[in-house]
């Protein structure tokens, strides 16, 4: 019974597997790759179509030219060296392929095998090598028209050539590299070639089956996991050396280097324990580094793939190697070693839906396309296999490789590690040159190197705790780069001015409006003051005296006469709103406020006052009272208003500013011969610099009422009729003056702002030296000096190092010193620090911290909010407010920035630029502009300055800014720049736009009669292959070829039909298209009207 | 969740805050506060009445 059962059974089971067996047989059938007919225009590979996308789009760039070179040394067979490339190029259809396009989609053409075949061959020297293998790479291919390869021999010798191999990547890529040489060296050595039997399968073939397999169920899993694995990315934001040009050349630059020996050893030891992928080890190291370069979290690489998952293509030589993104997470501080088993799953992740090419992921996910970017990683790192890495031989000849320089690149950067077969790593990087420098990539190198190098030593050590810099670059950001600390005067601001006051009693101090004030009459002045502050208002360390008088003698007798009665001053503005002073009176517990009759009203009644134009100074003593000050006590407080919140009273002690006076001092080697504007509105500090720098080294003050400072051309005739020595100005005043007439004028102190090479370059000269200064009100008037170099500058100049006994510290969010060349913050630390913010202790926590890089304990620094980084000269650049950083559509952007490119268009005044409808997918910037300027002219000057998805979408031209009390623009009163929007679309006024507007609404998929005059195609949802496909729509209904990147200039449907509209009377010319507007304007009303009811 | 903070001094008596669990700059110590920013800063509004250094307090 059993035994029947048993046999029964087995025959099912048998018979069930059998079915299986053929049923999978049957399947693989039908999946397998087979050849098709060849036709004229043949579907081409998915990976193919995007890379002929951008082959477009570098519009001849030779970006896309993978080159080889090499000097062949010995007896060189050229013969059998030329018929064994003929050999591989008739056997390799891929080598005869043409492509053109039809409607913007891509075709493929095969050409039959060559019948005759020549090796190019020419004769050379030895000086003339580079040039050539440079050239062959650089030329361009006409890849309609062409071969996509190209061969050519250099004959320095009879027995000395250079052989130099193009091809463009379309039909290769590093799989068939290997190949071609291995078929090479064969070939050369049995030139029957027998070895090699007739591919029946070829590229177009495998094309075929993936246009099949795309529209089969799995792709659309693949991509749904893609959108899974990809869902709000954030794109890596690697700030270059230089701004991102808007239509980049593709211009790069190769760096090739080897790891240490010992450090290749340790990473395949590691990679080998922890059963992991070098792949997946080495990027962990790198995402480490990207994460301290930027910040983020969310690290998103790029990573080419063989592409090869079926057995068919393997003896296929053409472009099957594939992009994938590979997403690295690195929030919540990992351990090391966890993160290395995370990369590797999400290595072996991608590794499974790398069938999906990389173009049509792009399409799928349609993330926003910037210009001159490349779409969704811009930046990759890979590995070459040791299997991928052709080696080049020839029998009985010496081969040497050369190093060809397309100077093109094909992404921002590229890092990629060699797995070398004599076990050691290399590492090949091809890197935008318009974007970095070469020292950034080696620092680059260094990082990894480091990172890797304490990574192997201790795995199990959270990434926080992973150093990327060398101990030699820490040196270098904190110490090296910082001035030695210097002695300090441990005497009182105003005792440094007593001591000028004894030296020469009768120089000028201040000159204002013809009359002259001594340093006799000032002291004097000065100490009345300070008797009746001492002796009515009780007036002690620590206690706040108001200071409201307008410019002339009156501000520096006050101040120091307040300074003397160990009090604080605080500078009052008397054109503030009254609600403004008396909220500063009353925050700064101000004891008495030292005026004059016309400005006494504005005074709270409340609040004591001492008139210095009446008799309350008459009859006290000349002599300063005596009073014990310390160095720490507070000299003056100034009240600044952050981006948020009320404005805060900033302590300035006298340790501070006189450190800053005597820094400025020796900085510009004052003499008591020195003549310096006041400038500044004193209730600012740069006034303290005015007057305190001077009168501490014995010089003059030039002041002048303030209606003649802010007009250019009466400041102009103070200057030269004062022989004014030395101005620290605002930029945008000095750039008002002419340098011509002031040749006394020694020194330009400019800074709150930035400011261009033009003004530089206008004023600096042997004999003046122009500063960039750079200093917040915390860190006492100005900390950071930039001397720029008599010549001539391009580009906005830095801001210099740290003045004397003050360190400046460039720190990322966790406070570590960040690398040259990466954005942080900016901390100041030393002898500038205020003592903090007046009645604000945990303001004061918050924004003065301990320093942990001072050599003596318990010191603090205060974090600027700026943003700046180290160039490679060890400079500081200033780079914007930490806080003016938004983010659009996921893409950083930097208000500071854009609002500098549109200050420096001519006509422009002043500007803000805001965002609306943050934080949605329709977020868009509104730029308010005051001046004169044409806003189209405006737009165009900001393309090509400015990425795409900075140039703001629209432009409001205003008077005046909206500002608020405290004289900060008021964000709350700029006005809708859309007041009637949430109507919708914007009509369609012309034909162009209306056809235009027909060809997007096909191409995207929309609701017929849905886009208006103001839709941007981006979006409305194109994405950058459509691109192509609507230029390609334009040119058959317009007869006009654009090329792509306008439309990214020129996003808006009205903007675009107007490039359209140009393109169309360009291809006329102005004389026809004048004569055609001089019939039109010669028809009558009944004719035109005629014509149009014709054409309609 | 959020980043701690601990409340620290110096020999001035000057507070600030820093990164929790961190190794604390040299010349500063714990104050014996911990918590988020926000609560650190305001312990420390409550606590720190005199801005001025300690060597000039009068």
């Amino acid at each position: 019974m059993s035994t029947e059962e048993r046999n029964v059974g087995d025959i099912k089971r048998e018979l069930l597997e059998r079915k299986v067996r053929q049923r999978v047989a049957e399947k693989a059938e039908r999946e397998k790759i087979v050849p098709v007919q060849r036709t004229g225009k043949m579907a081409i590979a998915e990976q193919q179509r995007f890379l002929w996308f951008l082959h477009q789009m570098v519009a001849g760039a030779p970006v896309y030219n993978v080159p080889f070179a090499m000097r062949l040394r010995g007896p060189l067979d050229v013969d059998a060296l030329s018929q064994a490339l003929r050999g591989i190029v008739t056997r390799h259809e891929s080598l005869r392929t043409r492509f053109g396009d039809e409607h913007g989609v891509p075709f493929q053409t095969v050409d039959p095998p060559p019948e005759t075949w020549d090796l190019p061959v020419t004769d050379g020297t030895e000086a003339g090598i580079q040039d050539w293998i440079d050239g062959q790479v650089r030329e361009e291919f006409d890849l309609r028209n062409h071969p996509p390869y190209r061969f050519g021999l250099l004959r320095l010798g009879p027995d000395d050539h250079v052989l130099s191999i193009v091809w463009h990547h379309i039909v290769i890529d590093g799989w068939s590299s290997r190949q071609f040489a291995e078929e090479l060296t064969a070939r050369y050595a049995d030139p029957s070639g027998s070895q090699f039997p007739e591919l029946t399968l070829h590229p177009a073939d495998f094309a075929a089956w993936q246009r099949l397999w795309l529209l089969s169920e799995e792709p659309a899993k693949q991509i749904e996991s893609w959108r899974t694995a990809l869902e709000g990315m954030e794109p890596l934001e690697w700030r270059g050396d230089r701004e991102r040009p808007s239509a980049p050349t593709g211009a790069g630059r190769i760096y090739e280097g080897r790891l240490p020996d010992d450090l290749a050893r340790g990473i395949r030891d590691l990679a080998q324990a922890e059963n992991v992928s070098l792949l997946a080890l080495t990027m962990t190291a790198y995402q480490i580094v990207i994460n301290r370069y930027t910040g983020q979290d969310d690290i998103a690489l790029g990573s080419v793939f063989s592409g090869r998952t079926r057995s068919e293509t393997e003896p296929m030589m053409g472009f099957f190697a594939n992009t994938v993104a590979v997403r690295g997470n690195l929030a919540g501080n990992p351990v090391f070693r966890d993160l290395v088993h995370v990369t590797n799953d999400t290595v072996l992740d991608a590794m499974a839906r790398q069938d999906m090419p990389f173009g049509r992921m792009i399409e799928e996910l349609s993330p926003e396309r910037v210009p001159g970017r490349n779409p969704l990683v811009a930046h990759l790192f890979t590995l070459l296999p040791e299997p991928m890495i052709a080696r080049w031989e020839l029998q009985g000849v010496d081969v040497e490789m050369l190093t060809p320089q397309p100077e093109t690149t094909r992404f921002d950067l590229t890092f990629q590690i060699n797995d070398l077969p004599d076990g050691g790593l290399g590492v090949w990087i091809e890197y935008s040159s318009e974007l970095f420098d070469h020292e950034r990539v080696e620092g680059l190198v260094e990082h990894f190197t480091t990172v890797m190098a304490d990574a192997l030593s201790r795995p199990a050590a959270r990434i926080d705790e992973l150093d990327i810099m060398s101990n030699e670059e820490y040196l270098r950001v904190l110490t090296a780069w910082n001035p030695e600390p210097r002695e300090r005067d441990e005497r009182l601001l105003h005792e440094l001015f007593a001591a000028r006051v004894a030296e020469a009693p009768d120089a000028v101090a201040m000159r204002f409006a013809g009359d002259d004030l001594t340093y006799r009459q000032l002291d004097e002045r000065s100490s009345r003051l300070a008797h009746a502050l001492v002796d009515e208002f009780k007036v002690t360390p620590g206690t706040v005296v108001g200071v409201l008088v307008e410019r002339g003698f009156d501000l520096p007798a006050a101040e120091l006469g307040v300074l003397k009665a160990g009090g604080a001053w605080l500078p009052l503005d008397p054109q503030y709103p009254p609600d403004r002073l008396a909220y500063q009176l009353g925050d700064a517990e101000v004891a008495v406020v030292v005026t004059t009759s016309d400005l006494a009203d504005k005074v709270p009644s409340e609040v004591p006052r001492i008139l210095l134009d009446t008799d309350a100074l008459d009859g006290r003593t000349g002599t300063p009272p005596s009073v014990t000050v310390s160095h720490e006590d507070t000299a003056y407080v100034i009240y600044t208003s952050g981006s948020t919140g009320t404005p805060k009273g900033v302590m300035v002690p006298h340790r501070a500013v006189v450190n800053f006076c005597t820094a400025f001092q020796r900085m510009f080697q004052v003499t008591p011969d020195d003549r310096i504007l006041q400038f500044s509105n004193p209730a600012f500090d740069v006034s303290v610099s005015d007057v305190f720098s001077t009168l501490t080294a014995g010089g003059t003050i030039v002041g002048a009422p303030r209606a003649e400072l802010l007009d250019p051309e009466s400041l102009q005739d103070l200057l030269a009729r004062e022989r004014v020595t030395m101005v620290d100005i605002p930029p945008a005043v000095l750039g008002l003056l002419d340098p011509s007439s002031l040749d006394d004028l020694r020194v330009c102190f400019i800074g709150m702002e930035p400011f261009g090479p033009e003004l530089v370059n206008k004023w600096s000269k042997p004999g003046r030296e122009f500063h960039n200064g750079y200093g917040p009100t915390e860190v006492t008037v100005t900390c950071v000096d930039y001397l720029c170099p008599p010549e001539p500058i391009e580009g906005t100049p830095p801001i210099g190092r740290a003045m004397d006994n003050q360190r400046a510290y460039v720190l990322d969010k966790g406070l570590r010193p960040v690398p040259v060349g990466v954005p942080g913050e900016l901390y100041m630390a030393g002898a500038g620090l205020a003592v903090g913010y007046l009645g604000r202790p945990d303001q004061t926590a918050e924004k003065f911290r301990p320093d942990p890089f001072a050599t003596r304990p318990g010191e603090r620094m205060y974090a600027t909010g700026d943003l700046a980084r180290w160039n490679a000269d060890g400079q500081l650049e200033f780079l914007g407010r930490a806080d003016r950083q938004v983010k659009l559509r996921g893409l950083r952007v930097e208000l500071g920035e854009i609002e500098h490119a549109i200050e420096g268009f001519e006509g422009v005044r002043q500007c803000v630029v805001t965002v609306r409808d943050q934080g949605t997918p329709s977020a868009w910037l509104a730029a308010y502009v005051v001046g004169d300027f044409e806003q189209d002219a405006l737009r165009e000057h900001l393309t090509g300055r400015l990425p795409m998805h900075m140039v703001p979408t629209d432009y409001v031209q205003l008077d005046q800014l909206p500002l608020t009390s405290a004289g900060k623009i008021d964000h709350r009163k700029l006005p809708d720049p859309r007041p009637e929007s949430g109507a919708g679309k914007v009509e369609l006024s012309t034909d162009t736009e209306r056809r235009i507007a027909e060809i997007w609404t096909g191409l995207l998929g929309l609701e017929p009669g849905s886009v208006g005059a103001q839709d941007n195609f981006f979006v409305l949802g194109g994405n950058s292959l459509q691109v192509t496909q609507m230029i390609s729509r334009v040119r058959d209904a317009f007869q006009v070829t654009l090329d792509p990147r306008r439309l990214f200039s020129y996003p808006l449907l009205s903007q675009f039909s107007a490039q359209v509209d140009d393109a169309q009377r360009a291809l006329l010319g102005d004389d026809e298209v004048a004569k055609l507007e001089a019939q039109v304007a010669d028809l009558s009303e009944e004719e035109l009207d005629r014509l149009l009811k014709e054409q309609n | 969740m959020e980043e701690q903070f601990a409340v620290v001094i110096n020999h001035e008596e000057q507070y600030s805050i820093w990164p929790a669990g961190r190794e604390i700059p040299n010349g500063w110590r714990e104050a014996g506060f911990e918590g988020g920013k926000d609560e650190c800063l305001a312990h420390i509004a409550s606590v720190w009445t005199d801005l001025r250094p300690l060597s000039v307090r009068r």
